[in-house]
């Protein structure tokens, strides 16, 4: 279990409760409530413009106005992104930018962060998961393929030591070899009990992983699964993603 | 594999790279400096010029720490460089006239106003920071005359004493070059190990992309803080040293067209490479004495010059010479 404290009779959750989310006087989310448990995978599904990527950024503060309550193991999520991460959340946004000056070495070194557990990820783990950073620990990180930098990307929010983290797409535009280390490296997160939450356009790659499913549409949950109802019932869910 | 990672982490970290390489650079540089006042000897313009041209070396560094390490463009950084001349003219002729002492109360006097100003321009991005910073510099600009009593207004601040060091005069141009090259050197060498440092890193993170930096817990105003704040005192140390050594200072110091001359230096030298800008001063300076010598219409052809050089060689004077530096390696690779 990934160490950020947990205070006494709290449950292992990031939680979202009744949530709204405005960008200006436009309302994006209407009254979100759903959980992220410890060590699970929580799949965002839906259509583009449903506020999937809104319910990202609200929990890392960066949208106009909230109402309602994000909770990361029984405390508020609250204040300027740097404090909500330093509480053990934080977000791969879907535009993978790395820091291009740095090399991939200098990339995962500034994002380490220790919390002293034993299965805290390390550089060892991150060259596991994702080999060719291994090959390209030198290299200045902006020279790399869009897949190795979205490996980056990824290995950089791991090695944080987050205790959820959000991924926004992160196989988008990606060659199936590179899907397959994203994939490897959600499970391998959620085996040292990090929760995550997943918005993926790519049903194959969501059923993968996933653990609980919540289609939204027009800012609300519309329908929620779980891992077998979501194996047993695919064709719905993939209808529910589909423009008619 | 750890003792891989291990050693990536010890670049990261800013160890250095080979102790005995690092001792010669540092015997070849202190070599130049010692030799070098002997070189002009019997010229002491020659001598005053190449202390002018080092005071803005370390400026045009200062001003690198700040840009080119967080991306922050600073349209107003000469009122540092000027607050640190006035500061330590000031307290020279009321406090003590120990060039020591003067230059650590300017630093400590700088750090606390720049963090306190720089708490709040360091919440703007961009241009908004650029003309917030170029405001600042402005309002200093118009104190200096406000109290025109204490500062001497129009006609600057006079009458500055002879600055001592342990009870000895420090008037001798050649003392007050070794000075400015050994305060130029050893800011060079802190730059430099910073760049290389956790904080530096964190630096150039920011700059590639403050939003990603504050995903992973970088808390991005206070790493900006600290480069404003350093960059300002470091500045403010040219200032003092500047003004102790020249006798007096002048409103001109802080003036808007002094922020550009110390921006041309960084631009000119390279952004972000912190030597660049460092050739950069000392090559505007100098080219500025002899130009302006023979003309009054210099600024002109230091504009186009400066426009060129933008277009042509947008690395500065430092990406020019890594690049031929760059192909004649590659050159003498290929010939092997």
């Amino acid at each position: 279990m990934n160490a950020h404290a947990l205070p006494a009779g709290a449950d292992a959750v990031l939680r979202y409760e009744n949530l709204n989310a405005y960008y200006g006087t436009s309302q994006i989310l209407h009254g979100l409530s759903f959980d992220v448990p410890a060590a699970s995978v929580v799949c965002l599904l839906g259509l583009n413009g449903m506020g999937k990527t809104t319910t990202l950024r609200a929990t890392m503060g960066l949208v106009d106005r909230t109402e309602g309550r994000i909770t990361l193991n029984g405390r508020e999520v609250r204040g300027p992104t740097f404090k909500r991460s330093q509480m053990g959340v934080t977000l791969v946004p879907e535009d993978r930018k790395v820091f291009a000056n740095l090399t991939v070495a200098e990339n995962l070194e500034v994002a380490r962060r220790p919390t002293g557990a034993a299965d805290d990820f390390t550089f060892e783990d991150a060259v596991r998961i994702f080999p060719r950073l291994g090959e390209r620990m030198n290299q200045k990180s902006g020279t790399l393929s869009g897949g190795e930098q979205q490996m980056l990307v990824v290995a950089r929010a791991m090695l944080a030591n987050p205790a959820y983290m959000m991924l926004d797409e992160p196989t988008e535009g990606l060659a199936p070899n590179y899907v397959e280390a994203i994939a490897t490296s959600i499970r391998a997160a959620r085996d040292r009990g990090i929760g995550i939450i997943l918005v993926e356009q790519s049903l194959p790659l969501a059923l993968a992983v996933g653990d609980w499913f919540h289609i939204i549409e027009n800012g609300q949950i519309i329908q929620s699964l779980g891992r077998e109802e979501a194996l047993a019932d695919a064709q719905r869910i993939e209808k529910a993603l589909t423009v008619e | 594999m750890r003792e891989q990672l291990t050693a990536d982490a010890g670049v990261i970290a800013g160890q250095p790279p080979r102790r005995g390489k690092a001792i010669l650079v540092i015997a070849a540089v202190a070599a130049v400096g010692a030799v070098f006042p002997f070189l002009l000897a019997g010229e002491p313009f020659l001598l005053m010029l190449a202390s002018y041209a080092l005071t803005a070396a370390i400026v045009a560094l200062s001003l690198d720490l700040l840009t080119g390490n967080t991306g922050l463009l600073s349209f107003g950084h000469a009122a540092w460089y000027g607050f640190g001349a006035y500061a330590a003219g000031l307290l020279s002729k009321t406090v003590t006239s120990d060039i020591v002492l003067l230059v650590l109360m300017t630093m400590l006097a700088t750090a606390v106003i720049a963090t306190l100003i720089g708490a709040v321009l360091v919440r703007q991005i961009g241009k908004t920071f650029a003309i917030l910073t170029l405001a600042f510099s402005q309002i200093i600009f118009a104190i200096v005359f406000v109290f025109s009593g204490l500062t001497g207004g129009e006609d600057g601040l006079q009458g500055i004493p002879v600055p001592t060091f342990f009870g000895l005069q420090v008037f001798k141009p050649e003392v007050w070059f070794w000075i400015f090259y050994g305060v130029l050197v050893i800011s060079l060498a802190f730059a430099l190990h910073v760049r290389r440092s956790p904080l530096g890193k964190a630096w150039l993170a920011i700059r590639d992309n403050a939003e990603r930096a504050s995903f992973i817990g970088m808390n991005v105003n206070r790493l900006k803080l600290i480069a404003y704040s350093s960059s300002a005192t470091l500045a403010a140390v040219a200032g003092a040293l500047f003004v102790l050594f020249n006798g007096a200072a002048s409103p001109d110091l802080l003036s808007w067209f002094e922020s550009g001359k110390i921006l041309m230096y960084v631009v000119l030298g390279g952004v972000g490479t912190l030597v660049g800008p460092i050739l950069g001063a000392i090559a505007f300076t100098v080219a500025e004495h002899y130009v302006s010598s023979f003309t009054d219409a210099w600024l002109i052809y230091f504009g186009g010059l400066f426009v060129l050089m933008v277009i042509v060689a947008p690395g500065g004077i430092f990406g020019a010479l890594s690049g031929i530096w760059t192909r004649g390696a590659a050159s003498r690779e290929a010939a092997q």
